[in-house]
């Protein structure tokens, strides 16, 4: 899968809407999207406050327009515009206050050491060693009552805070408009300290003219100014959610730097000595990383487009937009002298990202009227898109002074970094409607798509898309509980790109062969230039991957329009699903490009709003939506599975389930595994958990499907209360269903400071006693058992919690750590209040004042564990998030917005 | 009408005049801007140097160091659990990757393709040691493995029986011994090992063929055959450690050794001194346990045991003086290494005097005092045990046990009981392969097949 991001058309135009972590630029520290330093998402440039309208597009409706970049959907924005009329003035200010909705629940009774014996923590003792394995986890003694315990789960927040300005200042003639508008944000985010913080500027300049009446011409353009300091995150020493989740409740994390020496102090590296400036902490402080790294994104943007319209004859019409999207990102990763792991000694990654894109839309528009029971229109078009990006990135390590971040001042660099894609586009469509009798619409297109990034023998393609609507109540005459009713059928094809350049072979040249993070060699060596065959085959036959869609539905308005709905069946075929595709390795590559499945998705949307109460005066509304989708693997030529997001493809199980290790069960694991497993198995039930002798459950050495991250339904309920001029909302999101691997707390059940673990039995290194469970019973894995151990009580400590099976980070069996990520989730209430009596106008010489207060992500009603269902540690790179690693929390908000209208 | 067909012909040639360009093709689209599209044979060669140093000390050679108990695994994290045989098909993925992929057999047998085309034998016989190497290496760890059908049209390679493999290499051994006496240039300069010495390619092929010779004498029809084999070639195999086949390290960030990258990271402070061999080396006064371990913080040597939890400070990390450094070159096949194998056939064919010579000739080189009047029984383990800590870090020590079962290892006895209270005889398949080449058995088959070992190792050690 190219890209799994929708296709956001801003104004008619393409623009960049990419997430791009800076760690993706440092191969050699195993960088991979989602984890490191993540900065915003670049859709993030556009000011909020200049969109009038955003329409989100879907399957079969996309591809129609936007052909094969349509498959992961199409979000079109129309920008404000300025109107004939007096001259309008608007200011607009919030303040919003944010903190984190959710935290970990962690331990607060067990200290560090291992095995109930407390690690030595004074000056030289083993916790100033960082390979002392006592000191790694919180499996210590009892703390004693009275003793100081941290706050590890809490300790990093505080509240944050937005404050945004918007003006725009809009207005025109018949002939003339104009629309100028500004804005300036300051987000200075939930984590203490300054380096959490982003800041936006934009400006944006558009209008019209008429310099006849068949004749408007436009331009419209926007420049952000976007710069952040960020955190570092994920599966990473240097981040900040390892290291303060993982220390032990007894040590303070807190002065980071050490009072004496002044230097980086960590829980597995307590007393820093004055020679100890540079050198590995084990973990790094989670404070010196917030306070002492810079992570900068600083992005200069500029994008809108010039347009002409032309009215030949009533009838024919042409549109011309020629649009531009420029931004330049420059980035900084730096860590500090004292810091640990990858970062040992400091590293200064430091680079830029270029994008830019043109596009080029020309179509003609002819009205045409049969007669007065028959019209429509015929729409033909062309565009051209050009889209580039360029990254330069240099990793430099150990720096020589402390200070600054430069890759100037590191001892050593890195193989750089250089990177550049060109893709080019060109499309034709044309598209007919038909309006017979003021009730039957008719839709009827084409579009042919030319791409570069496809081989020679399929660089085009061609989407077609028809749609039939009936609005059936012009027929059949309204009734008083049915004002109107239509029903739709549609018919389309959307495509999806491959990534540039699959088609052809390649030569590698960069860092493979390491064991872990860090490690890592160039074919290059010893001053000679070495080069390895690519590890990606060639694809040779590559076409576009098409989804079909059928679509039906029916919308109707009942009881006088107090109430409307609208049900919604699709089901939508995938073909030529383009993945990358493991190949034998014995063959001498180890993946290709290839139109690898056949994908297919169903599912059902419903919504209902009841307008309860309509009053001059007053009024009430609900409004309900359900939604349900499957999407199945249908087929997959030649592996047995491919991973796909967290997850994988697989024949016969839905798109995305996740495959891991889990334990031995009866009628699920090969009946010859534990010396017959079919003879323990006798009698017990399909699933049964197969317990040992010694009472606790085995590993199943062969991997299978462990748990579907996909949610069963999705669900809102949606209300407003309206008082005169004040009105009241509320959403509530609902997420049934779905369960993910949760990696974050496996390592957490291995270090001991997870919660689960303060209920834990008296361990020495050969025996546990206490916190006895049974597997299968009370909540504890439960479900039918069988095999010589079943039902027999076993102590749960760190015998279990840092074992061989549990701590599923660390074993790969995800079984041990699944957990439902269903939510519902009270999304936003708010409470608008608009005054525009008189005396605003007399008083203050202002048409009206629009006050709103709201609050989003208010509270969380969900079984999961972590910071929040909805954040994962790959974050929105993911295509599918089925799994759990160290993210960052979900931010709860209080929202203060006065706008002066004028 | 008149202002409409201008229009349209304007329109028209807008469109036409952009459909016929070549907007879809050219510079930076029809091919990809940032990666060679060609590579010439010094080039390949480089890289498969590159490739085959890093294989022979990543993680393999990390896991065999901590099942042989010369290193052990802490922290918690993968590199523990791996020590404890919590391992899966992913484990050594990218260890089966490097054995064909980029680097590995495709690339050699692109660089063979390219020497017989230009009639450099030299290179072409270079080449095969390295073929061979790399595959010998593959049927040591795996067993059973694709290589008739390698690398060439078959989506799904059968996997060749493990003897037939190990036939093989023989056979492009014995080839390349020729090709080296013909004529070429040979690889010169880009042979990060000998430089384009002839002699000592010549020489180290022939300590390779004695060691695959060995490890077929387990499951060999006659154990005198194989011994006699393993005497023929050891006797012309290398003959000095200037001889030694070692990799290849510079200080420069992407060509260090990769034991000592792995020390720099968190992970790589999860693998320290493992007890076994700490206490075996100490018990022998053997000059070289400054070389292999760091002081503990004691000031001496321990090591953690995968049994028994040893105190945190009693414990030695990986970085001896000398070998963890950045440029150390690991000794992959040695001077020693062709002694010992010369002591153990001759002691196995009962010639004890012989093979007491050879095995003082292998400890003159640690230095340790050459050992008198020792033979039978003792003298066999004696040269095992030599063996056993002269190639530390070196993956053949594994091979040895699995042959000999010395030294006598205690295996980490609560270990999942699917690995029936033994070290693990082989390594999964890689899960890649699995995925896509159904010949490969899946992880449970593989452990019900010859309890986890590979066809030339046909007894359990205890």
């Amino acid at each position: 899968m190219g890209n799994n991001q929708p296709l956001i058309i801003v104004d008619g135009v393409p623009i960049d809407n990419s997430t791009t972590s800076t760690s993706s630029f440092n191969p050699v520290d195993g960088g991979y999207p989602g984890e490191g330093t993540v900065v915003t998402n670049r859709a993030a440039d556009l000011n909020p406050n200049d969109i009038e309208s955003l329409e989100i597009l879907k399957g079969a409706a996309a591809g129609a327009i936007y052909g094969a970049r349509a498959g992961q959907g199409v979000v079109l924005i129309t920008t404000k515009s300025g109107r004939a009329g007096a001259t309008h003035f608007s200011l607009r200010s919030s303040a919003s206050f944010d903190d984190v909705s959710h935290v970990w629940q962690l331990q607060t009774k067990f200290g560090q050491g291992s095995f109930g014996v407390h690690a030595d923590t004074s000056v030289g003792g083993s916790c100033d060693n960082i390979g002392a394995g006592i000191c790694r986890r919180s499996w210590g003694p009892r703390i004693p009552a009275g003793a100081a315990v941290f706050d590890h789960a809490r300790e990093l927040y505080t509240t944050g805070h937005v404050i945004e300005n918007a003006m725009t200042v809009s207005g025109g003639n018949d002939r003339t408009t104009f629309y100028l508008s500004g804005e300036n944000l300051d987000n200075n985010g939930f984590f203490v300290g300054d380096n959490d913080r982003y800041n936006r500027a934009t400006v944006r300049v558009k209008g019209s003219h008429r310099p006849s009446d068949q004749l408007k011409i436009s331009a419209n353009l926007s420049y952000a100014d976007t710069r952040g300091h960020y955190t570092q995150r994920g599966n990473n020493v240097n981040g900040v959610q390892i290291p303060v989740m993982r220390t032990p409740p007894d040590f303070n994390n807190l002065p980071f730097l050490d009072p004496v020496n002044h230097l980086h102090r960590s829980y597995r590296f307590q007393h820093p000595q004055a020679s100890d400036l540079v050198g590995d902490r084990g973990f790094d402080n989670p404070f010196y990383d917030i306070f002492e790294q810079q992570n900068l994104g600083n992005v200069g943007r500029v994008f809108g487009n010039i347009g002409a319209e032309y009215l030949v004859t009533p009838w024919l019409k042409f549109n011309y937009t020629l649009g531009a999207d420029y931004s330049n990102d420059e980035r900084l990763e730096g860590c500090p002298i004292s810091s640990s792991d990858v970062c040992f000694s400091g590293r200064v990654i430091e680079g830029k990202i270029v994008t830019y894109q043109i596009d080029h839309n020309l179509t003609g528009t002819v009205n045409y009227t049969i007669s007065s029971r028959a019209s429509g229109t015929v729409t033909l078009g062309q565009n051209l898109n050009s889209e580039n990006h360029r990254n330069l990135f240099e990793v430099g390590r150990s720096l020589v002074a402390p200070t600054p971040f430069k890759l100037s001042n590191t001892v050593l660099r890195d193989p750089p970094q250089d990177n550049e894609t060109v893709i080019h586009r060109e499309s034709y469509f044309g598209q007919g409607t038909l309006d017979l009798y003021e009730q039957l619409y008719l839709t009827a297109s084409l579009r042919n798509d030319g791409f570069s990034n496809f081989g020679r023998l399929s660089r085009r393609a061609w989407f077609p898309k028809g749609s039939v609507a009936w609005t059936f109540t012009k027929a059949i005459g309204e009734r008083p509980w049915l004002t109107f009713g239509k029903v739709r059928v549609a018919y389309g094809e959307a495509g999806t790109e491959p990534p540039p350049y699959v088609t052809t072979p390649t030569f590698f040249s960069g860092i493979f062969g390491g064991i872990a993070q860090g490690t890592g060699v160039t074919p290059t060596q010893n001053g000679l230039g070495g080069l390895l065959t690519g590890g990606q085959k060639p694809a040779d036959v590559l076409k576009p991957e098409r989804s079909k869609e059928l679509e039906a539905g029916i919308d109707v308005g009942l009881f006088r329009d107090r109430a409307d709905a609208s049900f919604t069946v699709y089901s939508s075929t995938t073909s030529d699903v383009i993945l990358s595709t493991p190949l034998a390795p014995s063959t001498g590559y180890t993946n290709q490009y290839t139109n690898a499945a056949k994908f297919r998705n169903r599912g059902v949307e419903a919504s209902v709003n009841v307008r309860a109460i309509q009053k001059p005066d007053y009024g009430w509304e609900v409004g309900l939506q359900w939604a349900r989708n499957r999407g199945y693997a249908l087929t997959l030529n030649g592996p047995q599975y491919i991973f796909f997001g967290d997850g994988v493809a697989q024949v016969g199980q839905e798109i995305g389930v996740h495959r891991s290790l889990g334990f031995i069960r009866c009628g699920i694991s090969d009946p010859s595994l534990v010396g017959g497993l079919a003879a323990a198995c006798s009698g017990a039930p399909q699933g049964a958990l197969y317990i040992a002798a010694d009472g606790f459950p085995v590993g199943d050495p062969n991997p299978r499907i462990v748990s579907n991250p996909n949610p069963r339904w999705t669900g809102s309920v949606r209300t407003a209360l309206r008082y005169r001029k004040l009105q009241l909302s509320g959403l509530l999101d609902i997420r049934h269903g779905g369960v993910v691997a949760n990696g974050s707390k496996g390592a957490l059940w291995s270090y001991g400071t997870h919660k689960d673990t303060e209920n834990r039995a008296t361990c020495t290194a050969t025996a546990c006693v206490g916190n006895d469970k049974v597997f299968g019973q009370a909540g504890w894995y439960e479900g039918p058992v069988a095999g010589p151990g079943a039902n027999k009580a076993v102590p749960i400590g760190q015998n279990w919690y840092n074992g061989d099976l549990a701590p599923c980070a660390f074993t790969g069996y995800d079984e041990a750590c699944l957990d439902d990520d269903g939510y519902v989730k009270l999304r936003e209430v708010s409470v608008t209040f608009t005054l525009d009596a008189p005396w605003v106008q007399s008083t203050l010489g202002l048409g009206s004042i629009d006050l709103r207060v709201s609050g989003r992500n208010l509270k969380t009603w969900t079984k999961w564990p972590g910071f929040d269902p909805e954040t994962s540690g790959g974050g929105s790179a993911d295509a599918i998030q089925g799994s759990e690693y160290f993210g960052n929390p979900q931010s709860r908000s209080f929202v203060f917005t006065v706008t002066l209208n004028r | 009408m008149t202002r409409f067909s201008k229009v349209a012909a304007v329109s028209l040639i807008v469109l036409g005049a952009s459909a016929c360009g070549s907007f879809l093709t050219g510079d930076k689209l029809s091919s990809d801007p940032n990666q060679p599209s060609a590579a010439t044979r010094d080039q390949l060669f480089v890289g498969v140097q590159a490739n085959l140093f890093s294989s022979q000390e990543n993680s393999v050679a990390m896991t065999v160091c901590m099942w042989m108990q010369q290193c052990a695994g802490v922290g918690g994290r993968f590199v523990e659990q791996y020590s404890r045989y919590v391992v899966d098909e992913f484990s050594w993925d990218g260890n089966w990757f490097n054995v064909y992929t980029g680097g590995g057999l495709i690339d050699l047998r692109k660089i063979e393709a390219s020497a017989r085309a230009d009639g450099d034998s030299v290179y072409l016989g270079v080449a095969k040691i390295w073929e061979a190497f790399d595959i010998g290496t593959a049927a040591d760890l795996w067993g059973n493995i694709p290589f008739t059908d390698a690398v060439g049209s078959d989506p799904t390679p059968t996997l060749d029986n493990q003897a037939a493999v190990y036939d093989a290499v023989q056979a492009l051994l014995s080839q390349a011994i020729v090709e080296l006496g013909g004529p070429g240039a040979g690889p010169g300069a880009q042979d990060l090992v000998y430089g384009g010495v002839k002699a000592k390619w010549i020489a180290a092929a022939n300590t390779l063929k004695a060691r695959y010779y060995l490890h077929t004498v387990e499951a060999a029809a006659s154990k005198a055959a194989a011994y006699d084999s393993v005497v023929k070639y050891a006797s012309l195999g290398i003959g000095a450690t200037t001889g030694d086949l070692r990799t290849y390290h510079t200080s420069a960030t992407s060509e260090r050794n990769i034991w000592f990258q792995f020390q720099l990271t968190t992970f790589g402070q999860d693998v320290v001194a493992g007890k076994f061999l700490v206490d075996l080396m100490k018990a022998r006064s053997d000059p070289r346990l400054p070389q292999y371990y760091g002081k503990n913080k004691g000031g001496g040597y321990g090591g953690q045991d995968v049994n028994v939890t040893q105190p945190s400070d009693s414990i030695s990390a990986i970085k001896g003086a000398g070998r963890n450094v950045a440029d150390f070159r690991q000794p992959l096949v040695t001077y020693q290494e062709n002694e010992l194998v010369l002591a153990e056939a001759y002691s196995q064919t009962g010639n004890d005097p012989v093979a007491l010579t050879h095995l003082n000739n292998a400890r003159a080189v640690a230095p340790l005092p050459a050992l008198v009047a020792i033979t039978g029984p003792a003298l066999l383990d004696s040269i095992m045990i030599e063996k056993y800590v002269a190639l530390f870090q070196n993956i053949e020590v594994w091979s040895d046990y699995r042959r000999t079962c010395v030294p006598v290892l205690t295996p980490y006895l609560k270990a999942n009981p699917i690995w029936r209270g033994k070290i693990p005889g082989r390594l999964y398949y890689g899960g890649t392969e699995g995925n896509v080449n159904s010949n490969v058995p899946s992880p449970g088959q593989q452990l019900s097949t010859n309890g986890f070992r590979n066809p030339n190792d046909t007894a359990d050690c205890p």
